[in-house]
């Protein structure tokens, strides 16, 4: 899954009073959020007190700080060091979390397929043999709240997104654009090609953190028909966990 | 209870703000003028963080049905109290069955009702008629009073166009001279009409970067970006998290509370300014209202 990754520079920039942005790399590689994830631990552990929030992204991570208790700006090399001894060690490659997630290929979600498969001349069945087959690295959540950004599908089922977005795209829609898969956490308008539908919920606002995914999550996917699609909606994560556990599927 | 008689079509229950969530898509939310915000909490001596009513545009009516003690800060709406006017940025004392009026925004856009003690609810929900608005301070926690208190002449803004906006300039444009001397002589722009919580549409100069995308990284609130069509937009508090479009550089926290007070044709310019001045101002702000941010925790 890992491919090997050139790095020339890290650079750090000071992007306003309170955040500076650690920029790994400019290219899209499924090392980069599991490198960015051990950087998380190295980061709050080092500075205890004054980081106020972390958003990674892709190859990069923003890191917002309390000017009253942290002078980070004045940490720029050793962020910088910190930052290039992650991105040059091994341990990153074991060190990840595997989310098991449903998808229904289900005519009635599944709105781009045919189209998909058509113009990938592939048969329904091999198109969906690739995009199973593969694992994805969850990039960067964001967009709308739990929308994740993951990637990479293998380039034969690569598609662009739609020069129109569609006004309305239900909630658990599974899209693919270029390279990239998600999942839309709620009905939205939405760009991207509609290959089947998630009935987990990929936000939830009582709960902490309310995305199911985080960035540097590994997430495979199985196969699920209409009937379970249904019984997960109705009855949740549980249904999930049970139904996983009798096909001998890991789970979430 | 204030009971809310005439709501406009924006009004909100707004606190600080909510940080340490962007990682999930979620922004910081909160008061967009942080400026006119925090000075009502800090006349009532209220903690830096309860909720106010965050009003924009204009058009609000209410009446309490306890003694407690308000403020009003920001945009000029035309503050009433039965019918009497008063002035912004100054604490007054209310009596059960006093009528409060809030017109539309003369100078400002956005204006914001305090209240001793802070109102209780959900940060962000929308205010309508009908409501009733619970205010903690009825139930029964005594305070010192701040009736007569007001803010100094200094801290009281004018809200007056043309603004020029302090930004601090990205590494793209810092090592092009070219673009350095196009944000200082050149650009000159009009607020849109297309403004909202999310940000603040840019009209007038149109700006030609050598990119028109970056791999996309995360965004802080006033980041400057550039549309393909060469349309330059604020981010302001309820921004998406995440953007692939390039960026100019990002106004300084202070600018971004001035913006959020232009009404669309207000005229505005950038400024440069550096890191470490902003940074002074800010820490100076934060100290000033006694801001406390909360750290992510380790491990």
């Amino acid at each position: 899954m890992s491919k090997h990754c050139t790095n020339p520079e890290i650079e750090v920039e000071q992007v306003s009073e309170d955040t500076i942005i650690v920029r790994f790399a400019n290219e899209i590689n499924p090392r980069w959020p599991l490198v960015i994830r051990e950087f998380k631990k190295r980061v709050l552990n080092r500075w205890k007190n004054g980081i106020i929030d972390w958003v990674p992204s892709y190859a990069n991570v923003m890191i917002q700080y309390d000017l009253l208790r942290l002078p980070l700006e004045e940490e720029t090399e050793a962020l910088r060091q910190l930052a290039s001894a992650v991105a040059a060690s091994d341990i990153v490659e074991k060190a990840n979390t595997t989310k098991v997630l449903p998808i229904c290929f289900d005519e009635s979600f599944a709105l781009d397929l045919v189209e998909l498969c058509r113009s990938a001349r592939k048969t329904f069945g091999e198109w969906k043999e690739i995009y199973l087959g593969n694992e994805y690295v969850v990039y960067a959540v964001g967009f709308k709240p739990g929308f994740p950004y993951m990637g990479e599908t293998d380039e034969a089922i690569a598609s662009p997104r739609h020069e129109e977005p569609r006004k309305m795209v239900l909630k658990g829609s599974v899209g693919i654009a270029d390279r990239q898969t998600g999942v839309y956490p709620a009905d939205s308008p939405g760009g991207w090609n509609i290959i089947g539908n998630c009935p987990l919920k990929m936000w939830e606002v009582e709960k902490i953190p309310s995305s199911l995914l985080q960035a540097g999550d590994c997430v495979k996917w199985v196969e699920i028909d209409l009937d379970v699609h249904r019984e997960i909606t109705e009855r949740g994560m549980e249904y999930w966990k049970d139904w996983s556990r009798k096909e001998g599927v890991e789970s979430c | 209870m204030l009971s809310v008689l005439k709501s406009g079509p924006f009004v909100s229950l707004q606190s600080w703000g909510e940080f340490g969530r962007m990682s999930e898509g979620v922004t910081r939310s909160g008061a967009m003028d942080e400026h006119a915000y925090g000075w009502g909490n800090h006349l009532l001596r209220n903690s830096f963080n309860v909720l106010a009513l965050e009003i924009t545009m204009g058009g609000f009516e209410g009446v309490f049905d306890v003694d407690t003690e308000i403020v009003v800060t920001g945009a000029e709406m035309g503050f009433k109290i039965n019918n009497s006017p008063c002035r912004n940025w100054k604490v007054y004392q209310t009596m059960a069955g006093d009528r409060i009026e809030l017109g539309v925004s003369a100078k400002g856009l956005r204006s914001y009702l305090s209240v001793s003690g802070g109102f209780d609810g959900e940060p962000g929900r929308s205010v309508v008629k009908g409501e009733e608005l619970s205010v903690r301070s009825e139930q029964g926690i005594s305070w010192e009073s701040a009736v007569g208190r007001l803010a100094p002449f200094e801290f009281v803004p004018e809200y007056r166009s043309p603004v020029i906006l302090k930004l601090l300039p990205f590494n793209t444009v810092k090592s092009d001279v070219g673009a350095r001397q196009a944000v200082s002589d050149h650009w000159k722009f009009k607020v849109s009409s297309k403004l909202s919580r999310m940000g603040c549409f840019l009209e007038g100069s149109t700006i030609r970067l050598p990119v028109q995308g970056i791999l996309s990284e995360g965004v802080s609130r006033g980041t400057v970006q550039v549309l393909p069509s060469g349309q330059a937009v604020v981010l302001l508090n309820e921004h998406q998290t995440i953007g692939g479009y390039p960026k100019i550089g990002c106004l300084t926290h202070r600018s971004c509370n001035r913006l959020a007070q232009c009404q669309p044709g207000d005229e505005v310019s950038f400024e440069f300014t550096t890191v470490a001045e902003a940074q002074r101002e800010r820490r100076e702000f934060l100290r000033f209202f006694g801001v406390k941010q909360e750290s992510l925790p380790s491990g």
